[in-house]
């Protein structure tokens, strides 16, 4: 059946021309360009995994300060303070992130409130020393990094003074909430 | 010549390779892109400035002092950007009864920032800003959550 259509030797010459020129006309610059852009994709694709893995050179997550968290608990039954000791390991409630180890300094006094004097004006008084309710200030020792000045507790938490913590200690057996009052850097 | 063809036009038949396929798809992906990318800025040429104020009530007297003017705010939920202070203020906290709580203060935060329009209202960064909607914000060192009691174009 082929045979037929390559009879003759004169019309064999133009197809074989017209062949190679559907080639030409089938790969041009622009498939070119396709091809050095989708090489150069494939590039950056392992580049963005390779390089910035831990290992790689574009890796530049900063690496981990000591930073003092101070913080004040209030109102907590005297028994809750009895428990904090030095070194004690705080956890981020309902996680196992550790927020930080209780630094030595912390002081416990008896817990503020308000209540009336006899014009009917507000003032602060204080719960009795003893076995009445108690604030605690303390300062944790945490690890993180200041990014544009805003701390990220482990890297990945942010902190600032002003919010409200909910730790726990290692066994889970307190929970208390702690507000946050200064984020330094321990020098 | 070709005695099968149907005229000129089907000698010059297209033939779509596989090349020419991704070709177009990079090229659409790449417009797409484009016209995303443009629109979004285009976008922010329909913006405006606002001011509004946030009042932070019952914050520790030792707590007060952390915001300055020229602090940069962030919602805390997502860190996007909520404007710029421009004013502070406080004063001491009073209770229901109008009778001052001793050691706490109120805070009167002006923030100016950018914003669009967000069906008859403001929104900044997708936040929606209207008074006695509540705002959680920081700024790079200071949480406060208060109720936005004023809004000016």
């Amino acid at each position: 059946m082929r045979k037929r259509s390559y009879g003759a030797g004169a019309s064999r010459e133009p197809a074989a021309n017209e062949n190679k020129a559907s080639i030409k006309k089938g790969f041009g610059v622009l498939d070119a360009f396709a091809i050095v852009l989708i090489i150069v994709c494939l590039i950056s694709v392992v580049a963005r995994y390779v390089l910035t893995d831990e290992k790689g050179i574009l890796h530049n997550e900063p690496e981990f300060s000591d930073v003092a968290v101070s913080i004040l608990i209030s109102d907590v039954m005297y028994t809750t303070a009895d428990n904090f000791t030095e070194d004690m390991v705080f956890y981020l409630d309902g996680s196992a992130d550790v927020v930080g180890k209780l630094d030595a300094n912390f002081t416990v006094t008896p817990a503020q409130y308000y209540t009336e004097n006899e014009n009917g004006e507000l003032v602060l008084a204080y719960h009795s020393e003893e076995g009445g309710n108690v604030d605690i200030r303390a300062t944790l020792i945490t690890e993180g990094y200041f990014s544009d000045g805003t701390y990220y507790l482990n890297g990945k938490t942010l902190l600032t003074s002003g919010m409200t913590i909910t730790i726990t200690d290692s066994g889970g057996t307190m929970k208390v909430s702690a507000l946050v009052l200064d984020i330094a850097l321990v020098s | 010549m070709r005695k099968n063809g149907v005229g000129g036009a089907s000698s010059k038949s297209i033939r779509i390779t596989i090349v020419d396929v991704i070709i177009i798809i990079t090229a659409a992906v790449f417009i797409a892109m484009l016209i995303h990318y443009t629109f979004a800025r285009d976008n922010s040429g329909d913006g405006y400035i606002i001011q509004y104020v946030v009042k932070v009530a019952g914050v520790r007297d030792e707590l007060s002092d952390r915001i300055t003017v020229g602090d940069a705010v962030y919602n805390m939920e997502d860190s996007l950007p909520m404007g710029t202070v421009t004013a502070f203020s406080r004063e001491a906290s009073t209770d229901e009864k109008g009778r001052t709580i001793p050691g706490m203060m109120d805070l009167y935060v002006t923030i100016e920032a950018n914003a669009r329009p967000y069906g008859v209202g403001s929104a900044v960064s997708g936040h929606m800003i209207y008074a006695e909607g509540w705002l959680e914000l920081r700024t790079s060192k200071f949480y406060f959550g208060g109720v936005c009691i004023d809004v000016s174009r």
